[in-house]
Protein backbone atom coordinates (compact mmCIF):
# COMPACT_ATOMS: atom_id res chain seq x y z
CA UNK A 1 0.00 0.00 0.00
CA UNK A 2 2.84 2.47 0.88
CA UNK A 3 4.42 1.52 -2.25
CA UNK A 4 1.59 2.41 -4.16
CA UNK A 5 0.71 5.77 -3.04
CA UNK A 6 4.38 6.71 -3.75
CA UNK A 7 3.69 6.42 -7.42
CA UNK A 8 0.56 8.27 -6.97
CA UNK A 9 1.44 12.48 -8.45
CA UNK A 10 -1.35 13.73 -6.46
CA UNK A 11 -2.11 13.37 -2.59
CA UNK A 12 -5.66 12.03 -1.91
CA UNK A 13 -6.90 14.82 -0.63
CA UNK A 14 -6.24 16.74 -4.41
CA UNK A 15 -7.17 13.63 -6.13
CA UNK A 16 -10.76 14.16 -4.43
CA UNK A 17 -10.62 17.85 -4.94
CA UNK A 18 -9.97 16.96 -8.29
CA UNK A 19 -13.41 14.58 -8.67
CA UNK A 20 -15.26 17.65 -7.28
CA UNK A 21 -14.18 20.16 -9.59
CA UNK A 22 -16.02 19.48 -12.72
CA UNK A 23 -19.38 19.44 -10.95
CA UNK A 24 -18.15 22.80 -8.74
CA UNK A 25 -17.27 24.20 -12.30
CA UNK A 26 -20.05 23.85 -13.86
CA UNK A 27 -22.32 24.85 -10.48
CA UNK A 28 -20.02 28.14 -10.63
CA UNK A 29 -20.98 29.13 -14.10
CA UNK A 30 -25.23 28.35 -13.97
CA UNK A 31 -25.77 29.26 -10.15
CA UNK A 32 -22.85 31.73 -8.66
CA UNK A 33 -22.05 33.79 -11.74
CA UNK A 34 -26.02 34.19 -12.48
CA UNK A 35 -26.48 34.84 -8.28
CA UNK A 36 -23.77 37.86 -9.07
CA UNK A 37 -25.38 39.19 -12.41
CA UNK A 38 -28.93 38.95 -11.09
CA UNK A 39 -27.94 41.08 -7.83
CA UNK A 40 -25.97 43.88 -10.27
CA UNK A 41 -28.81 44.14 -12.12
CA UNK A 42 -31.18 44.55 -9.43
CA UNK A 43 -29.19 47.82 -9.05
CA UNK A 44 -29.71 48.68 -12.05
CA UNK A 45 -32.41 51.40 -13.41
CA UNK A 46 -34.16 50.31 -16.31
CA UNK A 47 -36.88 52.62 -17.21
CA UNK A 48 -34.11 54.42 -19.47
CA UNK A 49 -32.66 52.84 -22.71
CA UNK A 50 -29.44 51.96 -21.42
CA UNK A 51 -28.99 50.83 -17.55
CA UNK A 52 -27.80 53.65 -15.02
CA UNK A 53 -26.61 52.78 -11.43
CA UNK A 54 -29.25 53.37 -9.18
CA UNK A 55 -28.09 51.74 -5.77
CA UNK A 56 -31.23 50.25 -4.10
CA UNK A 57 -33.62 52.37 -5.59
CA UNK A 58 -35.56 49.14 -7.27
CA UNK A 59 -35.57 47.48 -3.53
CA UNK A 60 -36.95 50.83 -2.31
CA UNK A 61 -39.59 51.41 -5.09
CA UNK A 62 -40.47 47.56 -4.90
CA UNK A 63 -41.18 47.39 -0.65
CA UNK A 64 -42.18 51.01 -0.18
CA UNK A 65 -44.01 52.24 -3.14
CA UNK A 66 -45.06 49.38 -5.24
CA UNK A 67 -48.98 49.05 -4.37
CA UNK A 68 -48.63 45.39 -6.05
CA UNK A 69 -45.95 43.70 -3.78
CA UNK A 70 -47.36 43.47 -0.45
CA UNK A 71 -50.55 42.20 -1.83
CA UNK A 72 -48.90 39.32 -4.15
CA UNK A 73 -46.17 38.71 -1.29
CA UNK A 74 -49.84 37.59 0.65
CA UNK A 75 -51.14 35.45 -1.78
CA UNK A 76 -47.65 33.49 -2.06
CA UNK A 77 -48.10 32.85 1.46
CA UNK A 78 -51.87 32.13 1.82
CA UNK A 79 -50.75 29.63 -1.32
CA UNK A 80 -47.84 28.01 0.75
CA UNK A 81 -49.70 27.96 3.93
CA UNK A 82 -53.16 26.67 2.27
CA UNK A 83 -51.47 24.23 0.18
CA UNK A 84 -49.17 22.72 2.27
CA UNK A 85 -51.24 23.05 5.52
CA UNK A 86 -53.37 20.98 4.12
CA UNK A 87 -51.06 18.55 1.84
CA UNK A 88 -50.25 18.01 5.19
CA UNK A 89 -53.42 17.20 7.02
CA UNK A 90 -54.03 14.97 4.53
CA UNK A 91 -50.69 12.84 4.18
CA UNK A 92 -50.55 12.20 7.80
CA UNK A 93 -54.26 11.25 7.91
CA UNK A 94 -53.41 8.70 4.47
CA UNK A 95 -50.44 8.05 6.35
CA UNK A 96 -51.52 6.59 9.58
CA UNK A 97 -54.48 4.31 7.96
CA UNK A 98 -52.08 2.86 5.92
CA UNK A 99 -49.89 2.09 8.77
CA UNK A 100 -52.86 1.11 10.73
CA UNK A 101 -54.45 -1.14 7.79
CA UNK A 102 -51.27 -3.09 7.08
CA UNK A 103 -52.34 -4.45 4.08
CA UNK A 104 -51.68 -3.50 0.34
CA UNK A 105 -49.95 -0.65 1.79
CA UNK A 106 -47.60 -1.08 -1.52
CA UNK A 107 -50.09 -1.23 -3.89
CA UNK A 108 -51.96 2.19 -1.76
CA UNK A 109 -48.17 3.75 -1.84
CA UNK A 110 -47.96 3.52 -5.84
CA UNK A 111 -51.00 4.92 -6.78
CA UNK A 112 -51.05 7.62 -4.33
CA UNK A 113 -47.49 8.27 -6.36
CA UNK A 114 -48.97 8.67 -9.28
CA UNK A 115 -50.58 12.66 -8.36
CA UNK A 116 -46.86 13.61 -7.16
CA UNK A 117 -44.97 11.89 -10.11
CA UNK A 118 -47.66 13.52 -13.03
CA UNK A 119 -46.05 16.84 -14.61
CA UNK A 120 -47.47 19.57 -12.37
CA UNK A 121 -48.54 21.67 -15.31
CA UNK A 122 -50.75 18.04 -16.51
CA UNK A 123 -52.28 18.44 -12.52
CA UNK A 124 -53.24 21.56 -13.34
CA UNK A 125 -54.62 20.92 -16.81
CA UNK A 126 -56.80 17.83 -15.16
CA UNK A 127 -58.19 20.31 -12.63
CA UNK A 128 -58.91 23.17 -15.32
CA UNK A 129 -60.72 20.70 -17.19
CA UNK A 130 -62.50 19.09 -14.44
CA UNK A 131 -63.12 22.46 -12.55
CA UNK A 132 -64.54 23.63 -16.06
CA UNK A 133 -67.92 25.64 -15.94
CA UNK A 134 -69.91 24.63 -18.93
CA UNK A 135 -68.90 20.49 -19.16
CA UNK A 136 -66.89 20.31 -16.00
CA UNK A 137 -67.01 16.94 -13.80
CA UNK A 138 -67.36 18.38 -11.01
CA UNK A 139 -70.36 20.83 -11.67
CA UNK A 140 -71.88 17.87 -13.15
CA UNK A 141 -71.74 15.41 -9.97
CA UNK A 142 -72.46 18.28 -7.54
CA UNK A 143 -75.50 19.06 -9.42
CA UNK A 144 -76.78 15.80 -10.09
CA UNK A 145 -76.76 15.11 -6.17
CA UNK A 146 -78.29 17.99 -6.01
CA UNK A 147 -75.83 20.15 -4.13
CA UNK A 148 -75.66 22.87 -7.02
CA UNK A 149 -78.47 24.53 -8.79
CA UNK A 150 -76.48 26.17 -11.49
CA UNK A 151 -73.28 25.77 -12.75
CA UNK A 152 -69.99 27.40 -11.02
CA UNK A 153 -66.84 29.32 -12.89
CA UNK A 154 -64.99 27.55 -9.92
CA UNK A 155 -61.76 29.76 -11.39
CA UNK A 156 -63.62 33.01 -11.60
CA UNK A 157 -64.38 33.49 -8.07
CA UNK A 158 -62.76 36.78 -6.84
CA UNK A 159 -63.19 35.30 -3.24
CA UNK A 160 -62.49 31.05 -3.64
CA UNK A 161 -60.41 30.81 -6.63
CA UNK A 162 -56.83 31.11 -4.27
CA UNK A 163 -58.09 28.64 -1.83
CA UNK A 164 -59.19 26.35 -5.15
CA UNK A 165 -55.46 27.29 -6.73
CA UNK A 166 -53.42 26.22 -3.86
CA UNK A 167 -55.83 22.71 -3.64
CA UNK A 168 -54.61 21.65 -6.83
CA UNK A 169 -50.79 22.33 -5.67
CA UNK A 170 -51.71 20.12 -2.55
CA UNK A 171 -53.13 17.47 -5.08
CA UNK A 172 -49.48 17.09 -5.78
CA UNK A 173 -47.75 17.31 -2.51
CA UNK A 174 -50.18 14.83 -0.28
CA UNK A 175 -48.07 11.89 -1.90
CA UNK A 176 -44.79 13.30 -0.87
CA UNK A 177 -45.75 14.07 2.23
CA UNK A 178 -47.32 10.83 3.03
CA UNK A 179 -44.40 8.49 2.07
CA UNK A 180 -41.91 10.40 4.02
CA UNK A 181 -44.61 10.29 6.96
CA UNK A 182 -45.10 6.42 6.01
CA UNK A 183 -41.54 5.96 6.47
CA UNK A 184 -41.36 7.32 9.53
CA UNK A 185 -44.03 5.78 11.14
CA UNK A 186 -42.20 2.26 10.19
CA UNK A 187 -39.02 3.25 12.30
CA UNK A 188 -41.39 3.48 15.13
CA UNK A 189 -41.14 -0.05 16.74
CA UNK A 190 -44.52 -1.82 17.56
CA UNK A 191 -43.36 -2.48 21.09
CA UNK A 192 -44.00 0.96 22.02
CA UNK A 193 -47.90 1.06 21.44
CA UNK A 194 -48.05 -2.32 23.33
CA UNK A 195 -46.56 -1.04 26.49
CA UNK A 196 -49.19 2.00 26.16
CA UNK A 197 -51.59 -0.14 25.62
CA UNK A 198 -51.29 -2.40 28.80
CA UNK A 199 -51.12 1.07 30.51
CA UNK A 200 -54.71 1.95 29.37
CA UNK A 201 -54.03 4.84 26.83
CA UNK A 202 -56.23 5.93 24.02
CA UNK A 203 -55.33 6.09 20.45
CA UNK A 204 -54.95 9.67 20.33
CA UNK A 205 -52.55 9.82 23.89
CA UNK A 206 -50.54 7.18 22.13
CA UNK A 207 -50.34 9.75 18.69
CA UNK A 208 -49.75 12.85 21.76
CA UNK A 209 -47.14 10.99 23.39
CA UNK A 210 -45.60 8.50 21.43
CA UNK A 211 -45.94 9.03 17.29
CA UNK A 212 -45.93 12.63 17.61
CA UNK A 213 -42.75 13.35 18.85
CA UNK A 214 -40.93 10.40 17.16
CA UNK A 215 -42.41 11.47 13.92
CA UNK A 216 -41.34 15.55 14.47
CA UNK A 217 -38.39 15.29 12.58
CA UNK A 218 -40.36 13.38 9.35
CA UNK A 219 -42.76 16.46 9.64
CA UNK A 220 -40.78 19.11 10.00
CA UNK A 221 -38.22 17.94 7.04
CA UNK A 222 -41.69 16.95 4.80
CA UNK A 223 -43.37 20.52 5.68
CA UNK A 224 -40.17 22.09 5.14
CA UNK A 225 -39.09 21.21 1.75
CA UNK A 226 -42.83 20.94 0.69
CA UNK A 227 -42.93 24.71 1.59
CA UNK A 228 -39.73 26.01 -0.13
CA UNK A 229 -41.73 23.96 -3.58
CA UNK A 230 -44.75 25.72 -2.88
CA UNK A 231 -43.52 28.85 -2.88
CA UNK A 232 -41.53 28.62 -6.48
CA UNK A 233 -44.73 26.80 -8.18
CA UNK A 234 -45.18 28.35 -11.09
CA UNK A 235 -46.60 25.93 -13.74
CA UNK A 236 -49.67 25.42 -11.34
CA UNK A 237 -51.17 29.08 -10.78
CA UNK A 238 -49.71 30.16 -14.65
CA UNK A 239 -51.67 27.35 -16.51
CA UNK A 240 -54.80 27.01 -13.51
CA UNK A 241 -55.12 30.97 -13.43
CA UNK A 242 -52.81 32.95 -14.71
CA UNK A 243 -53.21 35.19 -11.84
CA UNK A 244 -56.90 35.65 -12.19
CA UNK A 245 -59.42 36.48 -11.72
CA UNK A 246 -58.34 39.80 -11.66
CA UNK A 247 -55.56 40.17 -9.50
CA UNK A 248 -56.75 37.93 -6.65
CA UNK A 249 -54.07 35.23 -7.53
CA UNK A 250 -51.14 37.02 -8.54
CA UNK A 251 -48.18 35.96 -6.78
CA UNK A 252 -44.16 36.70 -6.41
CA UNK A 253 -43.67 33.94 -9.18
CA UNK A 254 -46.20 35.80 -11.51
CA UNK A 255 -44.80 38.74 -10.64
CA UNK A 256 -41.21 38.37 -11.35
CA UNK A 257 -42.53 36.57 -14.61
CA UNK A 258 -44.70 39.39 -16.09
CA UNK A 259 -42.45 42.02 -14.85
CA UNK A 260 -39.29 40.31 -17.03
CA UNK A 261 -41.22 38.83 -19.26
CA UNK A 262 -44.01 40.82 -20.28
CA UNK A 263 -43.00 44.72 -18.95
CA UNK A 264 -39.36 43.72 -19.64
CA UNK A 265 -38.23 46.12 -16.49
CA UNK A 266 -34.89 43.91 -15.76
CA UNK A 267 -33.73 45.12 -12.84
CA UNK A 268 -37.04 45.71 -10.99
CA UNK A 269 -37.36 42.30 -11.80
CA UNK A 270 -33.87 40.91 -10.81
CA UNK A 271 -34.47 43.12 -7.56
CA UNK A 272 -37.92 40.53 -7.07
CA UNK A 273 -36.21 38.11 -7.63
CA UNK A 274 -33.21 38.51 -5.11
CA UNK A 275 -36.24 39.29 -2.51
CA UNK A 276 -37.88 35.83 -3.65
CA UNK A 277 -34.29 34.04 -2.56
CA UNK A 278 -34.31 36.03 0.71
CA UNK A 279 -37.68 34.52 1.74
CA UNK A 280 -37.16 31.18 0.37
CA UNK A 281 -33.55 31.30 2.68
CA UNK A 282 -35.44 32.62 5.51
CA UNK A 283 -38.01 29.67 5.46
CA UNK A 284 -34.96 27.13 5.40
CA UNK A 285 -33.23 28.93 8.25
CA UNK A 286 -36.62 29.10 10.02
CA UNK A 287 -37.11 25.29 9.76
CA UNK A 288 -33.20 24.20 10.51
CA UNK A 289 -33.87 26.11 13.62
CA UNK A 290 -37.08 24.03 14.36
CA UNK A 291 -35.57 20.45 13.65
CA UNK A 292 -33.33 19.42 16.88
CA UNK A 293 -29.51 19.49 15.31
CA UNK A 294 -28.69 15.99 15.76
CA UNK A 295 -31.13 14.78 13.15
CA UNK A 296 -29.48 16.41 10.56
CA UNK A 297 -26.23 14.90 8.98
CA UNK B 1 -66.05 -10.76 33.67
CA UNK B 2 -65.06 -6.95 33.68
CA UNK B 3 -61.80 -8.35 31.76
CA UNK B 4 -63.83 -9.99 29.02
CA UNK B 5 -65.77 -6.45 28.85
CA UNK B 6 -62.70 -4.75 28.82
CA UNK B 7 -60.82 -6.89 25.91
CA UNK B 8 -64.83 -6.75 24.03
CA UNK B 9 -64.53 -2.99 24.04
CA UNK B 10 -60.78 -2.81 23.31
CA UNK B 11 -61.43 -5.12 19.98
CA UNK B 12 -64.24 -2.75 18.94
CA UNK B 13 -62.49 0.58 19.27
CA UNK B 14 -59.70 -1.16 16.95
CA UNK B 15 -61.99 -2.23 14.23
CA UNK B 16 -63.64 1.21 14.56
CA UNK B 17 -59.82 2.41 14.27
CA UNK B 18 -59.45 0.25 11.02
CA UNK B 19 -62.98 1.11 9.50
CA UNK B 20 -62.09 4.74 9.68
CA UNK B 21 -58.74 4.13 8.31
CA UNK B 22 -60.41 2.00 5.12
CA UNK B 23 -62.94 5.37 5.38
CA UNK B 24 -60.01 7.79 5.01
CA UNK B 25 -58.57 5.77 2.12
CA UNK B 26 -61.18 5.23 0.43
CA UNK B 27 -62.21 8.90 0.67
CA UNK B 28 -58.82 10.32 -0.32
CA UNK B 29 -57.54 7.81 -3.35
CA UNK B 30 -61.19 8.48 -5.06
CA UNK B 31 -59.99 12.29 -5.37
CA UNK B 32 -56.42 11.23 -5.84
CA UNK B 33 -57.54 8.90 -8.67
CA UNK B 34 -60.39 10.44 -10.29
CA UNK B 35 -58.80 12.83 -11.91
CA UNK B 36 -56.16 10.84 -13.85
CA UNK B 37 -59.52 8.34 -14.91
CA UNK B 38 -61.00 11.90 -15.92
CA UNK B 39 -58.31 12.73 -17.93
CA UNK B 40 -57.90 9.49 -19.33
CA UNK B 41 -61.59 8.86 -20.42
CA UNK B 42 -61.69 12.32 -22.03
CA UNK B 43 -58.45 11.36 -24.24
CA UNK B 44 -60.71 8.79 -25.41
CA UNK B 45 -63.78 10.71 -26.15
CA UNK B 46 -65.44 12.48 -29.46
CA UNK B 47 -66.06 15.64 -29.29
CA UNK B 48 -69.79 14.91 -29.61
CA UNK B 49 -68.95 13.53 -26.33
CA UNK B 50 -66.71 16.05 -24.80
CA UNK B 51 -69.09 18.90 -25.18
CA UNK B 52 -72.15 18.19 -23.23
CA UNK B 53 -73.83 19.36 -20.40
CA UNK B 54 -74.00 15.60 -19.35
CA UNK B 55 -70.62 13.99 -19.37
CA UNK B 56 -70.27 9.95 -19.47
CA UNK B 57 -68.03 8.64 -17.34
CA UNK B 58 -67.53 5.66 -19.57
CA UNK B 59 -66.64 6.25 -23.04
CA UNK B 60 -69.64 5.30 -25.35
CA UNK B 61 -67.70 5.21 -28.32
CA UNK B 62 -63.89 5.34 -27.26
CA UNK B 63 -61.03 6.22 -30.31
CA UNK B 64 -57.73 6.95 -30.04
CA UNK B 65 -58.61 10.23 -32.56
CA UNK B 66 -57.13 12.05 -30.31
CA UNK B 67 -53.63 11.00 -29.88
CA UNK B 68 -53.71 10.05 -33.91
CA UNK B 69 -54.69 13.74 -34.31
CA UNK B 70 -52.14 15.39 -32.35
CA UNK B 71 -49.28 13.30 -33.62
CA UNK B 72 -50.51 14.90 -37.50
CA UNK B 73 -51.64 18.15 -36.51
CA UNK B 74 -49.20 19.20 -34.13
CA UNK B 75 -45.64 19.07 -33.66
CA UNK B 76 -46.47 16.60 -30.71
CA UNK B 77 -43.47 13.74 -32.38
CA UNK B 78 -40.83 16.90 -31.93
CA UNK B 79 -42.21 17.58 -28.46
CA UNK B 80 -41.91 13.69 -27.72
CA UNK B 81 -38.49 13.35 -28.81
CA UNK B 82 -37.48 16.46 -27.38
CA UNK B 83 -38.52 15.63 -23.73
CA UNK B 84 -36.56 12.06 -24.25
CA UNK B 85 -33.56 13.65 -25.11
CA UNK B 86 -33.36 16.59 -22.76
CA UNK B 87 -34.82 13.88 -19.69
CA UNK B 88 -32.05 11.22 -21.05
CA UNK B 89 -29.58 14.08 -21.47
CA UNK B 90 -29.72 15.79 -18.17
CA UNK B 91 -29.94 12.63 -16.28
CA UNK B 92 -26.74 10.87 -17.61
CA UNK B 93 -25.19 14.24 -17.08
CA UNK B 94 -26.16 14.47 -13.33
CA UNK B 95 -24.70 10.75 -13.34
CA UNK B 96 -21.41 11.82 -14.43
CA UNK B 97 -20.70 14.65 -12.96
CA UNK B 98 -22.26 13.71 -9.47
CA UNK B 99 -21.33 10.29 -9.09
CA UNK B 100 -17.72 11.20 -9.08
CA UNK B 101 -18.40 14.49 -7.53
CA UNK B 102 -19.88 12.58 -4.82
CA UNK B 103 -17.25 9.55 -4.72
CA UNK B 104 -15.26 12.65 -4.26
CA UNK B 105 -16.82 14.25 -1.11
CA UNK B 106 -17.23 11.21 0.27
CA UNK B 107 -13.77 8.65 0.38
CA UNK B 108 -11.40 12.17 0.40
CA UNK B 109 -10.25 14.97 3.12
CA UNK B 110 -9.52 17.73 1.45
CA UNK B 111 -9.86 21.22 2.52
CA UNK B 112 -13.41 22.78 2.08
CA UNK B 113 -15.20 19.40 1.91
CA UNK B 114 -17.49 20.61 3.94
CA UNK B 115 -18.41 24.05 3.11
CA UNK B 116 -18.09 22.86 -0.56
CA UNK B 117 -21.00 20.60 0.12
CA UNK B 118 -23.50 22.97 1.46
CA UNK B 119 -22.61 25.11 -1.39
CA UNK B 120 -24.38 22.70 -3.44
CA UNK B 121 -26.84 22.39 -1.19
CA UNK B 122 -27.64 26.12 -1.26
CA UNK B 123 -27.74 26.40 -4.57
CA UNK B 124 -30.61 24.17 -4.51
CA UNK B 125 -32.58 26.84 -2.08
CA UNK B 126 -32.43 29.61 -5.12
CA UNK B 127 -36.05 29.43 -6.67
CA UNK B 128 -35.52 28.55 -10.35
CA UNK B 129 -37.41 31.84 -11.48
CA UNK B 130 -34.93 34.18 -9.43
CA UNK B 131 -32.21 33.31 -11.74
CA UNK B 132 -34.34 33.00 -14.86
CA UNK B 133 -33.20 36.55 -16.20
CA UNK B 134 -29.31 36.08 -16.11
CA UNK B 135 -29.61 32.45 -17.34
CA UNK B 136 -31.89 33.46 -20.32
CA UNK B 137 -29.08 36.11 -21.34
CA UNK B 138 -26.24 33.66 -20.84
CA UNK B 139 -27.84 31.07 -22.97
CA UNK B 140 -27.98 34.35 -25.72
CA UNK B 141 -24.61 34.88 -25.45
CA UNK B 142 -23.68 31.41 -25.86
CA UNK B 143 -25.91 30.93 -28.93
CA UNK B 144 -28.18 28.18 -27.48
CA UNK B 145 -31.27 30.23 -27.42
CA UNK B 146 -34.14 27.50 -28.15
CA UNK B 147 -32.10 24.35 -28.03
CA UNK B 148 -32.29 21.06 -26.32
CA UNK B 149 -28.54 21.45 -25.54
CA UNK B 150 -30.12 24.37 -23.27
CA UNK B 151 -32.61 22.53 -21.93
CA UNK B 152 -30.19 19.89 -20.65
CA UNK B 153 -27.96 22.08 -19.49
CA UNK B 154 -30.19 23.75 -16.83
CA UNK B 155 -31.95 21.24 -16.15
CA UNK B 156 -28.45 19.50 -14.94
CA UNK B 157 -27.96 22.73 -12.52
CA UNK B 158 -31.87 22.40 -10.93
CA UNK B 159 -30.77 18.47 -10.36
CA UNK B 160 -27.14 18.02 -10.01
CA UNK B 161 -27.12 19.32 -6.42
CA UNK B 162 -29.70 17.13 -4.92
CA UNK B 163 -27.57 14.27 -6.79
CA UNK B 164 -24.85 14.68 -5.13
CA UNK B 165 -26.20 15.15 -1.74
CA UNK B 166 -28.03 12.15 -1.37
CA UNK B 167 -25.15 10.14 -3.50
CA UNK B 168 -22.64 11.39 -0.77
CA UNK B 169 -25.19 9.57 1.70
CA UNK B 170 -24.92 6.50 -0.74
CA UNK B 171 -21.43 6.25 -0.94
CA UNK B 172 -20.98 6.92 2.75
CA UNK B 173 -23.17 3.60 3.53
CA UNK B 174 -20.48 1.83 1.26
CA UNK B 175 -17.11 -0.17 3.39
CA UNK B 176 -14.07 1.95 2.91
CA UNK B 177 -12.19 -0.91 3.53
CA UNK B 178 -13.27 -2.21 -0.22
CA UNK B 179 -12.00 0.49 -1.75
CA UNK B 180 -8.86 0.27 -0.04
CA UNK B 181 -8.38 -3.93 -0.45
CA UNK B 182 -9.01 -2.66 -4.59
CA UNK B 183 -6.13 -0.62 -3.83
CA UNK B 184 -3.97 -2.82 -2.06
CA UNK B 185 -4.70 -5.21 -5.32
CA UNK B 186 -3.29 -2.54 -7.97
CA UNK B 187 -6.11 -0.68 -8.51
CA UNK B 188 -5.84 2.99 -9.24
CA UNK B 189 -8.16 5.05 -7.27
CA UNK B 190 -10.28 6.12 -10.07
CA UNK B 191 -10.34 2.42 -10.95
CA UNK B 192 -11.33 1.27 -7.41
CA UNK B 193 -14.31 4.11 -8.05
CA UNK B 194 -15.61 2.30 -11.57
CA UNK B 195 -15.13 -1.49 -10.81
CA UNK B 196 -16.28 -1.07 -6.76
CA UNK B 197 -17.56 2.45 -5.85
CA UNK B 198 -20.15 2.91 -8.54
CA UNK B 199 -21.48 -0.81 -9.39
CA UNK B 200 -21.92 -0.86 -5.08
CA UNK B 201 -23.88 2.36 -5.01
CA UNK B 202 -25.94 1.43 -7.78
CA UNK B 203 -29.46 1.29 -5.85
CA UNK B 204 -28.49 4.55 -4.84
CA UNK B 205 -27.66 6.29 -8.46
CA UNK B 206 -30.79 4.76 -9.72
CA UNK B 207 -33.28 6.11 -7.39
CA UNK B 208 -31.67 9.99 -7.70
CA UNK B 209 -31.76 8.84 -11.50
CA UNK B 210 -35.06 8.27 -11.44
CA UNK B 211 -36.27 11.35 -9.78
CA UNK B 212 -34.01 13.47 -11.29
CA UNK B 213 -35.47 12.21 -14.84
CA UNK B 214 -39.04 13.06 -13.69
CA UNK B 215 -38.10 15.96 -12.59
CA UNK B 216 -36.65 16.98 -15.88
CA UNK B 217 -39.32 15.54 -17.75
CA UNK B 218 -42.22 17.16 -15.73
CA UNK B 219 -40.01 20.47 -16.13
CA UNK B 220 -41.67 23.84 -17.51
CA UNK B 221 -40.41 27.17 -16.70
CA UNK B 222 -37.17 26.95 -18.43
CA UNK B 223 -38.79 25.45 -20.93
CA UNK B 224 -41.54 27.71 -21.57
CA UNK B 225 -38.88 30.74 -21.66
CA UNK B 226 -35.69 29.38 -23.08
CA UNK B 227 -37.29 27.01 -25.94
CA UNK B 228 -40.26 28.98 -27.50
CA UNK B 229 -40.70 26.95 -30.93
CA UNK B 230 -40.68 23.34 -31.59
CA UNK B 231 -37.27 22.92 -31.86
CA UNK B 232 -36.68 22.83 -28.31
CA UNK B 233 -40.40 22.51 -26.72
CA UNK B 234 -41.07 19.66 -24.20
CA UNK B 235 -44.57 17.58 -23.61
CA UNK B 236 -45.41 19.78 -20.10
CA UNK B 237 -45.23 23.10 -22.19
CA UNK B 238 -46.91 21.35 -25.70
CA UNK B 239 -50.13 20.12 -23.58
CA UNK B 240 -50.42 23.96 -21.85
CA UNK B 241 -50.71 25.14 -25.37
CA UNK B 242 -53.85 23.74 -25.67
CA UNK B 243 -55.36 26.07 -23.39
CA UNK B 244 -53.98 29.02 -25.23
CA UNK B 245 -55.95 28.28 -28.63
CA UNK B 246 -59.65 30.37 -28.63
CA UNK B 247 -61.19 27.29 -28.95
CA UNK B 248 -59.45 24.50 -26.31
CA UNK B 249 -60.30 21.20 -27.67
CA UNK B 250 -60.00 19.28 -24.18
CA UNK B 251 -60.05 15.92 -25.55
CA UNK B 252 -57.06 16.76 -28.16
CA UNK B 253 -55.26 18.43 -24.72
CA UNK B 254 -56.20 15.02 -22.18
CA UNK B 255 -54.61 12.96 -25.32
CA UNK B 256 -51.36 15.12 -24.87
CA UNK B 257 -51.59 14.89 -21.01
CA UNK B 258 -51.97 11.60 -21.02
CA UNK B 259 -48.75 11.36 -23.16
CA UNK B 260 -46.79 13.69 -20.81
CA UNK B 261 -47.61 11.05 -18.15
CA UNK B 262 -46.82 7.95 -19.35
CA UNK B 263 -43.20 7.76 -17.78
CA UNK B 264 -44.48 8.77 -14.77
CA UNK B 265 -47.14 6.09 -14.53
CA UNK B 266 -44.50 3.65 -15.73
CA UNK B 267 -41.84 4.65 -13.88
CA UNK B 268 -43.86 4.66 -10.13
CA UNK B 269 -44.97 1.03 -11.01
CA UNK B 270 -41.57 -0.62 -11.90
CA UNK B 271 -40.04 1.84 -9.65
CA UNK B 272 -41.55 2.50 -6.72
CA UNK B 273 -38.74 1.06 -4.63
CA UNK B 274 -36.49 3.28 -5.87
CA UNK B 275 -38.34 6.63 -5.67
CA UNK B 276 -39.12 6.05 -1.94
CA UNK B 277 -35.73 5.35 -1.28
CA UNK B 278 -34.88 8.96 -3.39
CA UNK B 279 -37.59 10.92 -1.64
CA UNK B 280 -36.88 9.80 1.96
CA UNK B 281 -33.39 10.08 1.54
CA UNK B 282 -33.52 13.44 0.29
CA UNK B 283 -35.88 14.61 2.49
CA UNK B 284 -33.53 13.06 5.83
CA UNK B 285 -30.54 14.80 4.55
CA UNK B 286 -31.94 17.93 2.82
Amino acid sequence: MAERRKQQILKDGQFGFLMVLPALVLLTLIVIFPVVYVLILSLIDDSGATGVWTGLANYRKLLFEDSKFWPYFLNSMKYVVFGVGSAFVVGLMVALSLNAIKKLKGTARMFALWAWAVPPVIASLMWKWLLNDTNGAINYVLMAIGLLKNPVAWLSLPWGTMLILSQVHSWTTVPFIMVILLAGLQTISPELYEVASIDGAGSFHKFRVITFPLLKTSILTSVMLSAIFAFRTFDIVFTLTSGGPGESTEMLVTYVYNTAFVSMKLGYAAALSVIMVLISMLMVVLFVKLIPTDDIS
Amino acid sequence: MAQTVRNLFLKLAKRRGKMLAAFVLAAYFTINLFPIYWIFVTSLKADAEVYTPQPTFIPRHPTFANYVSIYTTRPYLRYTVNTILISVGATLSCIFFGTIAAYGFSRFRFAGNRPLRYVFLASRVFPPISLIIPIFMMIGWIKLYDTVLAQIIVNTYMWLPFFIWINIGFFDAIPRELDQAAQIDGCSRMQSFLRIGFPLALPGVAASSIIAFLGTWNEFLYNLILGPTPRAKNLSVGASDFIADMFVSWNQMAAGAIIACLPAFLFVIFFQRYIVQGLTSGAVKG
